[in-house]
Order: structure tokens, then C-alpha cells, then sequence
């Protein structure tokens, strides 16, 4: 029984030998980032965006890291009168929010492959959230700052066998404890998809 | 390797401070629209009293920060005056108002006044209302203004009431209409007139009994 284990420890052996070529990754990428709250101010899917961050890979199974992101969700409101006490306003209304996210994060590793490492996250930081409406020459602002949480699913993908080279793609939900009072906005959820490049670091 | 990687990562930080395009935001000019609730309310509404009104009907009222100007006349802004006046003038005709002179005593008075480097909102404040006439460019303009600068060309309608002033002689805005932004827009006449119109639209309360 031994005998037979031998080859199998060696390979595990193998593997996490290899990994150890590398002690982290940069990666950036394109974020897509779809509201799941708050539809009526930004509803549409927002495709404007970025992610950028460093992992630190302790061992085969865990890391830790630091991200930013950054997305532009938008929607437009055709022309309408709203009234008030005293009297109304005629417009057409273009939402923007504004979402900047910075977070620490811890990721386990479900396998360190040749070519792909999948993982899971939990990331926690905080939230920057500028909520602005554009009508005609006109704008109305509030900026809030929150808590955020983002729990992730990935993987790394290196271009050839342990590569420095690779790709990166992830799916990701987020809760951001922010809220306008000005514009009557609760909390803001979200997932977003991911596609990145990256650069693994010795 | 590295180059495009700097490069994809600049392309992706650019295309996310998005805004809207500014030939879009000024498709259609902000239409706002105030009332005096002292004179118009659930009892009462000061527009079923009117019968008669006046309104200056070769010039309008300018008042900005950067020229000392008092008025514009058709020919400083040609085919906007005359028909921006017009159609207000028979905005008001077409709700039963008889257009009369300011010696027949009108019941109220309609100023119109462009307005340009003011804030759209808070800079205009007139208090109660015109001091010590209802109607006239000169001198009866006194807007208290907050000094900072801004690019806003604002269209400002006015219904001053003719037949209550205050013990001070301070005659009533009864209705104010601000349009702009008169700078933004491609299509100033047109798009000026359907926003006059839109002011008379949401404004129900402006009819005669």
C-alpha cells in the first residue's frame, strides 16, 4: 500500500513545489458589474468597469490579498414632470453611480494546477459610492462611504505550464452597506463576472 | 508583454469615467415651474380673479453678471425674442386673459427676463416681490444673487399680481417659470418655445374662472 502511495505523494509533492515558484499575482481586468439593487436609479448592466489587485499565496491551499474596482452604472429616464409642493419640474434624467470599491481579501485554493488554480474568496473593505443625475446643464451629487463585502468564485489560468503569464476570470457578489438619503437610495448589491490579465510574481 | 498590459489597463481605466454626452443632456431644456401658495391653494386660487394682463411685448428683461445691459431686443438675439414673447403673450391669451396696456390698470403683469450666470435655483430671490412697481426692466430688478460663477443661461417667467402689493408697496410674484439652459441647447427658438409651452402645461392652476 505504501508502494502505491508513492507516486501520488510525489506528484502532491511535486505540485506544491512548483507553486512555490511564484509568491503572488497582479492582476487587473475588465469588470461587468450587473445591479441586483436600486433598479430604479441605475438599472442597466454596467460593462464600464475595472478590477486591479494583488494575491499573496502562503502555501498551496491559502492567500490573502488587496483590490480595487471601479464601475460606472448608468440609466436614463425619459422626460417627465414631477411635482413638489409649490409647484413642478419638466426633465429627462441620466442616473450615474459611481462605484469605487477597496478591499482586503483571504482566498483558498481548490488546486494549484500546471495551468489553472480556482479559488474562493471573501473579500471586506470599503465601499465609495457617488450617486449623480444629469439633466440638461444641471447636475445633483451625494457621495457616500460604506462597508462592503464580496464574496468570490475564480480561477487563475496560466498561458503555458507555470507560466508567469495568465488569465484570470471570477464572478463575485457584492453588498455595500451605503445609502443616499438625498436620492431615496437603499443598499446597493450587485454581481459581477470578471475577465482579467495576470502577472504571477516571484 | 508588459507594455500591453499597461496599455489594456489604461484603456479600461479611460472608458470608465463615463458621462453623458452633452448634445444629449440638452435634447430637452429643464422646465421649472413655482407657485405662490399664499395666493393659490385648496381655498383659493388668485388666476380665477384675473381678467387682464400686461406684457412688454418688444423686449426682454437681461440681467447677468458679465454686461450691464438691461434688455435684449430681437435684433441682439434675432428670432428669439420676439417669438419667445409672443407665445407667452398668447399662452395667456389662449387661457382668457385680455392683454390690456399698463394705463387700463391690468390685473397682473408677465416680466420676462433671461438671465444668464446665475444659479439656476437658489441665486434669485426677490423676497415678496417686486418693490414698488409690478412691471418695468428698470430698476425693478433687484435679485439677490450668490456670487459664484456659473455658465447657466436661464429664461425667467414672471407673474407679478398688479392689485395686492404689502404695506411696503411690494407687489406679489404670483407664478415664475425658470427655462434653461438657454446656452446648451442646438435649437434655441425651438427648443425655448416647446419649454414655454411645457410651463403652461404643468401650471393647471393658470386659468380664468
Amino acid at each position: 500500500m505504501f508502494r502505491n502511495s508513492l507516486p501520488i505523494l510525489f506528484v502532491l509533492i511535486s505540485i506544491s513545489v512548483r507553486a512555490q515558484l511564484y509568491s503572488g499575482a497582479f492582476h487587473v481586468g475588465w469588470n461587468t458589474l450587473k445591479p441586483l439593487s436600486d433598479k430604479e436609479f441605475t438599472g442597466n448592466t454596467s460593462s464600464a468597469g475595472v478590477k486591479v489587485g494583488y494575491s499573496k499565496f502562503m502555501n498551496d491551499r491559502f492567500g490573502f490579498g488587496i483590490e480595487g474596482s471601479y464601475n460606472t452604472l448608468d440609466d436614463y429616464v425619459p422626460r417627465s414632470t414631477y411635482e413638489f409642493p409649490g409647484g413642478a419640474i419638466t426633465t429627462d434624467l441620466y442616473n450615474y453611480l459611481y462605484y469605487f470599491t477597496l478591499m482586503g481579501n483571504a482566498q483558498y485554493y481548490f488546486v494549484q494546477g500546471e495551468k489553472f488554480i480556482p479559488y474562493a474568496s471573501l473579500g471586506m473593505g470599503v465601499a465609495f459610492s457617488e450617486y449623480r443625475i444629469f439633466y440638461n446643464v444641471y447636475e445633483d451629487t451625494d457621495s457616500k462611504a460604506s462597508f462592503v463585502v464580496r464574496p468570490e468564485i475564480g480561477t487563475f489560468f496560466r498561458i503555458k505550464e507555470y507560466s508567469s503569464w495568465g488569465f484570470k476570470s471570477s464572478v463575485s457578489y457584492d453588498f455595500a452597506a451605503n445609502k443616499s438619503a438625498y436620492f431615496e437610495i437603499d443598499n446597493f448589491s450587485g454581481i459581477s463576472f470578471q475577465i482579467g490579465v495576470v502577472l504571477f510574481t516571484d | 508583454m508588459r507594455g500591453l498590459f499597461l496599455i489594456l489597463l489604461l484603456l479600461n481605466l479611460s472608458s470608465c469615467m463615463q458621462e453623458p454626452e452633452s448634445a444629449e443632456l440638452a435634447k430637452y431644456m429643464v422646465v421649472q415651474t413655482k407657485y405662490n401658495q399664499e395666493f393659490i391653494n385648496d381655498s383659493e386660487n388668485i388666476f380665477d380673479t384675473y381678467s387682464t394682463f400686461v406684457i412688454r411685448e418688444d423686449t426682454m428683461g437681461f440681467v447677468s453678471t458679465a454686461t450691464d445691459a438691461e434688455y435684449l431686443l430681437e435684433s441682439d438675439v434675432p428670432g428669439f425674442v420676439i417669438p419667445v414673447v409672443d407665445s407667452i403673450r398668447d399662452g395667456f391669451i389662449a387661457f382668457g386673459y385680455d392683454l390690456v396696456t399698463v394705463e387700463d390698470d391690468p390685473d397682473f403683469a408677465v416680466n420676462v427676463v433671461v438671465l444668464q450666470n446665475f444659479d439656476y435655483y437658489q441665486s434669485i430671490n426677490y423676497g415678496y416681490g417686486y418693490p414698488g412697481s409690478y412691471y418695468s426692466y428698470y430698476g425693478y430688478y433687484y435679485p439677490t444673487v450668490s456670487t459664484y460663477y456659473s455658465n447657466y443661461v436661464t429664461l425667467l417667467i414672471q407673474v407679478v399680481d398688479a392689485k395686492n402689493p404689502n404695506i411696503n408697496q411690494e407687489y406679489p410674484i404670483i407664478w415664475s417659470a425658470y427655462i434653461g439652459d438657454l446656452n446648451a441647447t442646438l435649437d434655441l427658438p425651438g427648443k425655448t418655445l416647446e419649454a414655454v409651452g411645457q410651463a403652461f402645461e404643468q401650471s393647471p392652476y393658470i386659468k380664468k374662472d
